[in-house]
Formats: C-alpha cells, sequence, structure tokens
C-alpha cells in the first residue's frame, strides 16, 4: 500500500498517509500548508498548576476565615459571607480555566454568581428582599443578551466580536437600571444607563469601522506570532 | 539540562528477522554490559557537578513507553543506557550524558552479535567463527574492557592555546505548538541505498550531503510557508555532529563529536537543491579540517576548567549552563541532523538483521531534528519531532519522491485529521 503523494510504503493498519492525509492510491493534490494543531495541549499542565493553586488558595481563605470565626465572639456572618464569596471566586476561576465553549461558560458563571447572591440573600434573612425583584432579572437579562449575543456573533472575526460585546453590555445596562428602579421607587425608569449606551454604542461602531477600515487588512495573528 | 522534554536521550534500534528471544536477550545484555561496564553507570548529583556512578545493569524493558522519553537522573539509579525490546525489535536508548551514537552504536553492535550468539542464529559457522566475523567487522573484542574505550578523550585533546569557535547568531525554528509533555513522534522513512546513492550522485554529492541539502531544501520550503515575523534575518542552519575518533584515532567510547553548521541565508535567494548540495559539500569540508574541530574540543572543555565555573555549586551551575545552552545551544541550530553512516555487520548475521533505526534526541528548542543510518541496502532517515505539525517530515518525502525515490514509512503517529 503506497501513499502516491509522499512515495512512501505504508504500514498496513495506516488507512490514511501519516504525513499527508491521504488515502493511499489518491491523486496527488495540493499539499496542506497547514495542519490543525491541537493548540490546548501545551497549556494544561499550566492550567492543572493554576487550578491546584486556585483551590489550595480556597483551602487556606477558608480555614482561615472560620477558623478567625470560631476564635472571634459576636456575630458569625462575615464568615460565611467570606466563605461564598471566596467559593464563588473559585468557581468561577475553575470555569473560566477549564470551559471552552462560550455559552457553557456563560451559564455556568451566571449560574455561580446567583447562586453566590441566593446565600447572601439568605444569610442576611433576605431583610434586602432584593434578590428576587432586583438579583434574578438582572441575571437572566445578561444571561440571555450575552447568550444571544454569543450565539449571534459566532465566527465573526475578533474586532468585530469585541464591537458586538459593547453594544450588548450597553443594552444588558438598560435592563440592569429598570430592575433597579423598579426595585426602589416601584415603576421602572432610565436614567444612568441611558447615558452608558449613549457611550456603548458609538464605541462599538468605532470598533467596527475600525476594523473595516484597518485591522482586516492586517493579519494580526501572524504579527503577534500567534 | 535534562528535563521531561530535553531527555538527552537518543534510540539506535534493529529490526530483526524473527521475534524476540528474551532470554536469549537478557544474557546477551548482560554479557554487553560486561563488556562495556562505563555503560552501567547513573548519574548523581554532587556539590559542584554532576557525577556518574557505577550501577546495577537493569533487565531488559518492554518497549512500550514513547521513545527516547525517559529522562535520567535524580533518584533513578539505571544505567545511561538501556536495552529494550519489542516483537522483532531490539532496541539500545541511552543518554548522551554517557555517550554518543558511535558508542551507542558499538553496544548495539556487540548486543546483536551476542545475541545471535546466545540464540546459536550463526547459521553453518560456530560461535568462535561469529566472533571472529564480527571483530573483522569491527565489532568489538570480546573479553575485557580496554583502557582507551572509557578515556574522556575530549580532555585529552583539548589545548589550552587554541581560540574558541565562531559565536554565532540565532537561526531560524520550524514554528509550530508542541506535541503535550511525554509525547514523540517518530517519522522513520527507509529508502534503497543504492537508488539513494544514484540520485545523489545526480545531484552532485554523496549520500550525506544530498540528505543534508534535502532537508535544508524542505526547511527551505517550510520557512517560506511560516507566517513568523522577522524570520528574514534568521539563517536556516543545520547542525551536524562529527564524530572525533576518525580523526583523532582515539577509541574512547564515550562522548567524542563535536558540531559543525551548515548554513543557508533566505536573503540570498531561493536554492535548488543541486546548488545546496554543492553548497553543503563545501561548507562541511570547510569546516571538517583537524585544527578547527580542535577549537571546538577545546571550547567544550574549557568551560569544565575554569576556577570560577568548578566554584560554583552545581545547583547555580545547572541554572547558568541551562541559560547558555540556550544562547549559544540549540537556539543557534534550525535543527541537527546526525548521519552515523554505513554500519557493517558480520555475514553471519545476514539472514537475522532487518535493518537499523536510530532516533534523535528530543528537542524542544528545534522542535524537531532528523538522523540517518545505513545498513546493507537500506538507509533509514529519521525524523524525531515534538511539534504538533508534521509538515517538514512531508516535504522532505514528497522531495525525494519528486526524485524518483520510494521508501518505506514507519512512524508511531497515526493519520488522525480528515483529508481536506
Amino acid at each position: 500500500m503506497r501513499c502516491t503523494n509522499c512515495g512512501v510504503e505504508l504500514e498496513p493498519e495506516h488507512k490514511l498517509c501519516p504525513l499527508c492525509g491521504y488515502p493511499p492510491g489518491t491523486a496527488a493534490r495540493e499539499p496542506r500548508e497547514y495542519q490543525p494543531l491541537p493548540q490546548r495541549a501545551e497549556r494544561l499542565n499550566v492550567l492543572r498548576l493554576v487550578r491546584r493553586i486556585g483551590v489550595a488558595l480556597w483551602l487556606w481563605v477558608s480555614m482561615v476565615v472560620i477558623l478567625i470565626g470560631g476564635v472571634v465572639p459576636g456575630d458569625v456572618r462575615w464568615v460565611w459571607i467570606t466563605v461564598g464569596s471566596v467559593t464563588a471566586a473559585l468557581g468561577i476561576h475553575l470555569s473560566l480555566l477549564t470551559i471552552r465553549r462560550g455559552a457553557v461558560l456563560l451559564i455556568v458563571v451566571i449560574a455561580i454568581v446567583a447562586a453566590l447572591l441566593l446565600l447572601l440573600d439568605w444569610i442576611v434573612e433576605s431583610q434586602l428582599n432584593w434578590f428576587v425583584p432586583v438579583g434574578l432579572p438582572v441575571l437572566a437579562a445578561l444571561a440571555s443578551l450575552l447568550l444571544l449575543g454569543n450565539l449571534a456573533f459566532r465566527g465573526l472575526p475578533t474586532a468585530l466580536g469585541i464591537a458586538a460585546t459593547i453594544a450588548v453590555a450597553g443594552a444588558v445596562t438598560l435592563a440592569v437600571d429598570a430592575a433597579v428602579s423598579a426595585f426602589r421607587s416601584g415603576a421602572s425608569s432610565l436614567t444612568w444607563s441611558v447615558v452608558v449606551v449613549l457611550a456603548a454604542f458609538p464605541s462599538a461602531l468605532g470598533v467596527a469601522l475600525l476594523y473595516w477600515m484597518v485591522l482586516r487588512h492586517i493579519d494580526l495573528r501572524r504579527h503577534f506570532h500567534l | 539540562m535534562i528535563s521531561a522534554r530535553f531527555t538527552t536521550v537518543f534510540r539506535l534500534s534493529a529490526r530483526m528477522n524473527h521475534a524476540i528471544d528474551l532470554s536469549a536477550l537478557q544474557r546477551a545484555a548482560e554479557r554487553s554490559y560486561r563488556r562495556m561496564p562505563f555503560f552501567r553507570v547513573c548519574l548523581r548529583r554532587g556539590v559542584f557537578w554532576h557525577f556518574l556512578e557505577e550501577c546495577y545493569a537493569t533487565a531488559v524493558q518492554a518497549d512500550v513507553a514513547p521513545p527516547c522519553m525517559w529522562h535520567p537522573g535524580g533518584r533513578d539509579r539505571r544505567p545511561l543506557l538501556r536495552v529494550c525490546a519489542r516483537n522483532k525489535r531490539i532496541a539500545v536508548e541511552a543518554s548522551h550524558v554517557a555517550t554518543d551514537g558511535m558508542g551507542a552504536l558499538a553496544f548495539l553492535r556487540y548486543l546483536l552479535v551476542a545475541y545471535c550468539d546466545e540464540c546459536g542464529a550463526h547459521g553453518a559457522a560456530d560461535s568462535a567463527q561469529l566472533w571472529q566475523q564480527a571483530v573483522a567487522a569491527g565489532v568489538l573484542q570480546p573479553g575485557e574492557p580496554l583502557a582507551d574505550e572509557a578515556e574522556y578523550a575530549s580532555r585529552l585533546w583539548a589545548r589550552e592555546s587554541m581560540p574558541g569557535p565562531d559565536r554565532y547568531t540565532a537561526a531560524w525554528h520550524v514554528n509550530g505548538s508542541r506535541l503535550p509533555h511525554g509525547m514523540y513522534r517518530v517519522t522513520t522513512l527507509r529508502y534503497r541505498t543504492a537508488e539513494l546513492k544514484a540520485t545523489a550522485a545526480a545531484a552532485g554529492g554523496g549520500i550525506g550531503d544530498f540528505l543534508v541539502a534535502a532537508l535544508v531544501y524542505s526547511l527551505q520550503e517550510q520557512f517560506h510557508a511560516s507566517s513568523q515575523p522577522r524570520r528574514k534575518r534568521r539563517p536556516i542552519r543545520i547542525l551536524v555532529p562529527v564524530n572525533l575518533r576518525p580523526v583523532t584515532g582515539s577509541a574512547t567510547l564515550r562522548n567524542f563529536f563535536v558540531s559543525v553548521l551548515v548554513e543557508v541565508d533566505q536573503r540570498l535567494g531561493h536554492y535548488e537543491l543541486a546548488e545546496l548540495v554543492g553548497l553543503v559539500h563545501h561548507q562541511l569540508r570547510a569546516q571538517l579540517d583537524h585544527r578547527s574541530l580542535k577549537r571546538s574540543i577545546t571550547r567544550n572543555v574549557r568551560a569544565e576548567r575554569s576556577p570560577l565555573v568548578r566554584l560554583i555549586p552545581v545547583v547555580l551551575k545547572d541554572i547558568v549552563v541551562r541559560r547558555a545552552y540556550k544562547r549559544q545551544g540549540e537556539r543557534i541550530n534550525t535543527m541537527s541532523f546526525s548521519n552515523l553512516g554505513r554500519v557493517a555487520m558480520p555475514e553471519a548475521l545476514d539472514g537475522h538483521v532487518r535493518d537499523l533505526d536510530f532516533l534523535p534526541p528530543p528537542s524542544p528548542y528545534t522542535g524537531v531534528n532528523a538522523t540517518a543510518i545505513t545498513l546493507g541496502n537500506t538507509t533509514s532517515v529519521s525524523f524525531g519531532s515534538v511539534l504538533a505539525g508534521h509538515d517538514l517530515e512531508r516535504r522532505f518525502a514528497q522531495l525525494l519522491y519528486g526524485r524518483g525515490l520510494t521508501g518505506e514509512l514507519t512512524t508511531n503517529w497515526g493519520a488522525t485529521h480528515a483529508m481536506h
């Protein structure tokens, strides 16, 4: 069994030539310029190290805080607030390191933040009563907008992705502003978010224009040796 | 210097025509270690230097892990040269700490003769005739080790008054992601020596020159397909180790080689293969004169003789050596190409040893290195790579195929991607 591209006799278990990737007997074609490379392989050990450092820090901080909480007399609610916050930070940190799919990452991070807010609400015995009227709508708006953005803008060049993210972030502030004002005064109105949107949308447009006029003509990956 | 990716371990292996008899191989390995006890040493760390210490020989090991990826040192008290076997293959893996390619080849040849002797596979000849033939073919004389074989020849041939060799700028390197740690892709292409020789002669050189030129040509193509910035400032440079034993008459089996460099600057334009063969031939011959080679020997030895270097603790020395090696070590060459040339075997082994392979040590700096070895009518060209891509190997095979050379491919890497 001989590869007609490379001129080498292949071992029987090779259905494709390991050098050029074509089945033996295939007519010679223009060889591929680049092979798909396992980009993540190199970073695996670093990831493991960072993950271990994160878990070690979490354990250490939690233990110290719980110990101090046990020694210091009085209200210990701050202990659980701290432990909850550190745990949420660790969860986000691990998600950022391990989850590669943008949409899944968003859902996980938002779920962690929701859990943290719920914990805070429970710890302060719902005195503020803000979780359901403010926390959840804001998170839901954030999740749905970012998810939609992620799905809609997938495959776009990086610069356009940045422009879209800025625009989506501007739109999210509208939802946040509406939810907060509804919680405070009983009626939703838009105040500071209008200013943010007025800044965000032109910025997004500026980045898109920069891409259209300059960046699309330059191979940044090549220039930065990526 | 030793790390998971920079093991300094290379491999010489023989493909036999029959399945390996492990007990016979074990006895042959014991005989070989007794004949060459200086390979039965492990690497230890002292206060000021690493040193070699005699240790017990290990049993023949199963050849199951990726080749060349064990790294000696630390608490590992196993010999720096080990024997592995699998199916029909006998392999000798050696660390460059203990020896170089010619030293390991001497061990492998002795091992193969001893193995055939143990198996009783010496045809019409009896054991004495087998060894007589072997010694005539250049295999070590059986018996006690000779003092010359264990000498540190570099120290004998270094001359204080000699100037050091030239310094070089950084060379261009094949870019691309690396394979995960512990993985090493090996690609061996076997060509018929007579055809290779005829093609090389048609291009105006010998097999060695032709293979170096073909590598330079493949690197040249890779260079122009590369997207690295500032690459044009960096030359393509191939490091070719030179065996110093014929030049000096030394019989040592420890490390005794220096390296010469073949350089092509792409700012001067594109080179054709025939041009490269001539260029390589002249560049190599210009550096192979014995005075130039002694300059390199002196440079290698001078560092260890310096009182300042002697006083530095080994922990700091390792750091300094690592940095120095990065600056004037593999940074200055694109890849290395080590050619052990034609290997002679006794006639009695003709029906037993099919071919020989030689794998280079992995290098995280160059990414890919190449070697060649010839036994009878088979020349094996091997690439050892820690790069995820294998464009260079493909370009090389296709270049030779374009010259009418077809070969046999053996690799530990399947075609993992679909056709595009």
